[in-house]
């Protein structure tokens, strides 16, 4: 086709649209959606029964501040970067990863100090239970970002499925650290963070790819 | 994108947005320049230059929801320019490791002298023709051959079509008892 017929087909279709929302909006709205499925999720399981404890320690405050910075920031970059041009500095994708480096760095730190980081690790007990609560609360608001991000007009799906991914897991794992009792820093990394991590990394890949693969 | 541009861009995605089509139209007309001015910028004077300016378009087309009127022009729209150049690169570097130049091929088989029906050799055929009056073999090799129109032999060869159309027609029963073909 020529590029005038193209011209003219494409006014032909040129039907009023609905502008996006804002992105603090759109962010609002999916806010509302991952705090529901929080709640949902810790009423469902109950909240743990040590949580006035864990509040008193520093490092829990600390591993959940930045996992909600984490879900937070990389959820109004799967917004933004959904919009052409919106995302001004390339360096702001890198944020939630960053941030996801550093939590993994604090979950880990105990046992790098007390100098059996590998046979904690390898010795935990097997809890896949918190790793599928998690899922489980993450499912809902990663659909939703994911619907959210779609709407718009993503120009770079690998980094939209991953980052989308990490901040519904983030989200998810908040509501996993005010269920499960367990404060072994082995069991929070193997069980908490790693699932976090390792799933949004593969959205991550799977999503390059599959842009690659499509064009 | 000229300062002068960016404002009318705006201007016309504006109109655009609320349904305007002679203002999406203008405004598609001047991103084609646009567009094509930074794909040769980006890439060079290569050939598919005009299928990034077509996706660019296109993808214009399906983002145009997305354009903040508030917002600078260009940013959107070089976003979206970047992102399709990068995917018709790919694209055609992946075309072209599939493809194989002439020198690159292999030897070609040995030609089987048999055609699509898989009983008449080509031999035969040739005969066959050589065997037919001058002008017959013409206009059949005329047709068949060389895909040349019953208008064009009629030209060459002063006929009528009609009277193209009937030496044909005689040179392909001449050609069937040779051949000995069998009507089905």
């Amino acid at each position: 086709m020529s590029h005038e017929g193209l011209i003219v087909t494409l006014a032909s279709q040129a039907t009023p649209v609905r502008p996006l929302p804002a992105p603090a909006v759109r962010m609002a709205r999916w806010m509302l959606c991952a705090m529901l499925a929080v709640a949902i999720g810790v009423a469902w399981r109950g909240i743990r029964a040590n949580w006035a404890e864990a509040l008193s320690d520093p490092a829990f405050v600390a591993a959940n501040v930045l996992a909600a910075l984490i879900a937070l920031t990389a959820a109004w970059v799967t917004l933004t970067l959904a919009v052409p041009g919106a995302l001004r500095s390339p360096v702001a994708r890198w944020l939630p990863i960053v941030g996801l480096v550093m939590w993994g760095a604090i979950v880990i730190l105990p046992l790098v100090a007390a100098g059996h980081l590998a046979s904690s690790l390898m010795t935990e007990h097997a809890v896949a239970a918190c790793m599928w609560k998690t899922y489980g609360i993450a499912a809902g608001p990663a659909m939703v970002l994911i619907g959210l991000a779609q709407r718009a007009a993503p120009l770079e799906w690998g980094w939209t499925a991953g980052l989308a991914a990490l901040s519904a897991l983030a989200f998810g794992v908040l509501g996993t650290e005010l269920i499960c009792p367990i404060t072994r820093a082995a069991h929070l990394f193997n069980w908490h963070f790693l699932p976090v991590a390792l799933l949004s990394m593969t959205a991550l890949g799977v999503g390059v790819t599959l842009n690659r693969l499509k064009t | 994108m000229t300062q002068e541009q960016e404002t009318l861009s705006a201007q016309l995605m504006h109109q655009a947005q609320a349904g305007d089509a002679h203002a999406y139209a203008e405004l598609l007309g001047m991103l084609t320049s646009v567009a094509r001015r930074y794909a040769r910028g980006k890439s060079g004077s290569v050939p598919w230059v005009e299928d990034v300016v077509q996706e660019t378009l296109l993808s214009v087309h399906r983002a145009r929801h997305t354009y903040d009127a508030s917002r600078p022009f260009a940013p959107w729209f070089y976003a979206i320019a970047a992102h399709r150049v990068v995917d018709v690169y790919r694209r055609e570097r992946r075309v072209a490791s599939r493809e194989q130049g002439r020198d690159e091929l292999p030897e070609p088989a040995p030609v089987h002298h048999v055609d699509r029906a898989g009983d008449v050799d080509m031999e035969m055929v040739r005969a066959a023709l050589a065997a037919l009056p001058e002008r017959q073999r013409d206009v059949v090799e005329g047709l068949k051959l060389r895909d040349e129109s019953v208008k064009e032999l009629a030209v060459r060869f002063g006929m009528s079509e009609s009277a193209v159309k009937v030496t044909a027609h005689r040179g392909y029963q001449a050609l069937k008892k040779l051949l000995g073909v069998k009507r089905s």
